[in-house]
């Protein structure tokens, strides 16, 4: 089959790519390299993206068991916003965002008596737990998005 | 952006888009921000095709670095522009890409490819990779299989695919184009050869009309051939059909990719505040019409996780999702192996229609490039004279800010989870939203999943072309979460029935085809707790009576007891 002349020249640049990479990485070796968890901390932590505890692994799964029946609510009052079934079925639906719900009175809700009625076994009290560790890592408020620069060229338009 | 319903005068568009994907929709915006008459059209809601069904991910193009620098180059330019006039509705997804030992390409040659992508990057806001010992990528995801020899990571931005489609349409109609949601193609209008408009017919209402055009821009995906060829035109594509496994929650907190079996790449991503798996790719001959998920094709994915990710099975899926990619025809090749290129056909010069013009291929991230070559193309059709896009520089509705989450909330008294999706979803239009609403709705939570106020909801079908109840998750994502519309699918399609002014059968119509459109998301899928959530589902809406079976009755005619309006109040 006949190699496309813009995957050839994609190719040969690869290759090239491919030389310098080597012996850069070569180099960086011998002077000790830089920590990958820190530099992706230092990319991601302001957008709240950062590493999980085998801990919070292990917990994860239930977490999304939640069927969402509102049981828990009957047993266990509300505090202002935070009702039981939104800890599953709202608060903790992503991580990032979960510093929306760092003002929220975690320990005026029952939350033992929630998951004692619940009929998937969500582990409420210790979903509580799970939020109170991840506040301390995540709870930041975020800064702006980020956009690309202003002025971009413009891709030349069709036949021009 | 309520549905058209003036009388339309002969002559009145200069082209009809049919097809209201995210294609269809940015050629529709595009072409009336240049000043073209547009009338945009699909046979179902917004973006419920194709573009449901996709990944929702806005990306530079890795992968075309083995194939071609300038496409990455040229598709992170335009992942750039799309932040830039969208900035509320992209968020970062951070990839993480174990290497293990039986890699094909090994962490060094991946490292390479991702060195050249961080030229590109900046292009898009993108950041620079990082490389990752085995050790650190299993101290950042300790789900991740041991074993590795190490793993890099890189960005891309996730875009609600569905909103996205919206804004584009509700864009277009402030530009002044007519857009008509439920509206389907039941022929075309020529005049001696030529192509002059189409036949329509609304499926909600049975009423027909004629759309008189002069150019016909056929942009509805594995639905275009059978429109070109009612006009008398040929257009082959090669469909291929996509599964992705959607969780209702985020369960990581990175992207991570994985190997099918056949050597495909997939990927899981956590997406918002879902986790999407996918996708498969394999021919479609079938009607796009009716896709459904075989359980087949669960396994297949969740196989290929299994290997890196060893704990996905405990996870609970909560649907599935299919759609047919409109891929250009390629004989010889591998369904993945298949350009993603995208191509705009001129029926006047390749079949002798003229007035007929056809965009197919692509994919969602090239979607404002690919509006702008199609218009390109329609001014030249038109003989009108070349006008540039501003499509790369004009914010999409919302897009002209994003105010500050925090006072946001502070400033209407609204809990900050309610306040921080809302802004996702209507950016710099969040606060006039919220100083026009009934101040008693504003934080009324009616959908607990996403969350979604009342006013929210009242504002979106006032505004945003919304026709049945089912097009509510499509637009703000009410009743996608963990309930799957059980506790919110009434009372969302009671503040539809009082905006639209539905009769109390209708509107236990609507929940009753919702659920039963969801049902078929689920087969495949229902286990487990999953299983236990269908018998409460079903039970709490047919045992209680709220839904009569639904017996032809005249409109107007209350034969349903809808349950009482029962606001939940945000909180004290």
């Amino acid at each position: 089959m006949p190699i496309d002349r813009r995957r050839a020249v994609s190719m040969v640049r690869l290759a090239g790519a491919y030389a310098r990479h080597v012996v850069r990485h070569a180099a960086s070796r011998r002077a000790g390299g830089q920590d990958g968890l820190v530099a992706f901390a230092e990319l991601y932590a302001r957008d709240r993206i950062t590493a999980l505890t085998p801990q919070d692994r292990e917990e994860l799964p239930a977490h999304g068991q939640c069927v969402a029946c509102g049981m828990c609510t009957f047993a266990a009052p509300r505090a202002g916003y935070l009702r039981a079934d939104r800890l599953p079925a709202q608060l903790t639906r992503t991580l990032p965002d979960l510093w929306t719900s760092r003002d929220l009175p975690y320990d005026d809700v029952d939350w033992a008596s929630g998951a004692a009625v619940c009929p998937t076994g969500v582990p409420l009290p210790q979903m509580r737990d799970f939020v109170r560790r991840r506040l301390e890592r995540d709870g930041v408020v975020p800064t702006a998005p980020q956009v690309p620069p202003a002025v971009l060229p413009l891709p030349r338009p069709y036949g021009q | 952006m309520p549905q058209d319903a003036r009388p339309l005068s002969p002559g009145e568009f200069d082209v009809v888009v049919v097809g209201a994907g995210i294609t269809g929709a940015g050629v529709a915006r595009d072409a009336a921000l240049r000043g073209l008459r547009v009338c945009l059209v699909d046979q179902h809601d917004l973006g419920a095709g194709t573009t449901w069904g996709s990944s929702g991910m806005i990306h530079g193009g890795l992968r075309y670095i083995e194939y071609d620098w300038e496409t990455t180059r040229v598709s992170c330019l335009d992942g750039g522009y799309i932040k830039r006039i969208a900035p509320h509705l992209l968020f970062p997804v951070v990839f993480l890409l174990p290497i293990y030992p039986d890699d094909p390409f090994g962490i060094e040659k991946k490292e390479t490819a991702l060195e050249v992508y961080d030229r590109f990057q900046p292009y898009k806001a993108g950041r620079p990779h990082v490389r990752l010992t085995a050790e650190e990528a299993l101290r950042l995801e300790p789900g991740l299989r041991p074993g590795l020899t190490g793993a890099v990571s890189m960005d891309e931005w996730g875009v609600d695919a569905a909103r996205l489609v919206a804004l584009n349409a509700i864009g277009a109609r402030e530009a002044g184009a007519q857009v008509r949601t439920y509206t389907e193609v039941t022929g075309v209008v020529r005049d001696g050869g030529a192509v002059r408009g189409v036949r329509v017919r609304n499926r909600l209402s049975g009423a027909a009309e004629t759309i008189p055009a002069r150019v016909v821009c056929n942009a509805a995906g594995p639905w275009a051939p059978r429109l070109a060829e009612m006009a008398g035109a040929t257009l082959k594509l090669r469909p291929a059909k996509g599964v992705h496994l959607i969780y209702d929650r985020r369960i990581t907190n990175c992207a991570i990719g994985a190997e099918a079996i056949d050597g495909r790449d997939l990927l899981l991503v956590p997406h918002a505040n879902q986790t999407i798996l996918g996708t498969t790719d394999d021919d479609f001959y079938g009607d796009p019409e009716h896709l459904d998920v075989s359980e087949d094709e669960v396994e297949y994915i969740l196989q290929a996780f299994e290997r890196v990710f060893p704990s996905i099975r405990r996870y609970r899926i909560a649907h599935a999702n299919a759609a047919v990619r409109p891929t250009l025809f390629g004989w010889r090749h591998y369904e993945d192996d298949l350009s993603r290129e995208y191509e705009v056909f001129d029926h006047g010069a390749l079949d002798g229609v003229p007035g007929l013009i056809s965009i197919a291929g692509g994919k969602m991230s090239m979607f404002r490039k690919m509006a702008e070559d199609t218009v390109d193309v329609l001014l030249r059709v038109l003989g009108r004279p070349f006008v540039p896009t501003s499509t790369h520089t004009e914010p999409l509705p919302g897009g002209e800010s994003v105010p500050d989450v925090v006072e946001v909330a502070g400033s209407f008294g609204l809990p900050l989870p309610v306040a921080q999706r809302l802004v996702a979803r209507h950016g710099a239009r969040a606060e006039a939203l919220l100083g026009d609403a009934d101040p008693g709705e504003r934080r009324a939570v009616l959908c607990e999943c996403e969350p979604v106020t009342r006013a929210e909801l009242r504002h979106v079908a006032r505004t945003e072309s919304v026709e049945r109840l089912e097009d509510l998750y499509r637009r703000v994502r009410c009743t996608g979460g963990a309930c799957l519309g059980m506790r919110c699918a009434w009372p969302a399609a009671r503040v539809l029935g009082e905006e639209k002014g539905w009769s109390a059968r209708r509107v236990a119509e609507e929940v009753h085809d919702f659920l039963d459109a969801r049902w078929l998301q689920r087969p495949s899928v229902v286990r487990g707790a999953t299983a236990a959530q269908e018998q409460l589902y079903r039970g709490a809406m047919y045992a209680l009576g709220e839904i009569a079976d639904p017996e032809p009755a005249a409109e107007g005619e209350a034969t349903a007891t809808p349950p009482p309006s029962q606001p939940v109040t945000a909180g004290d």
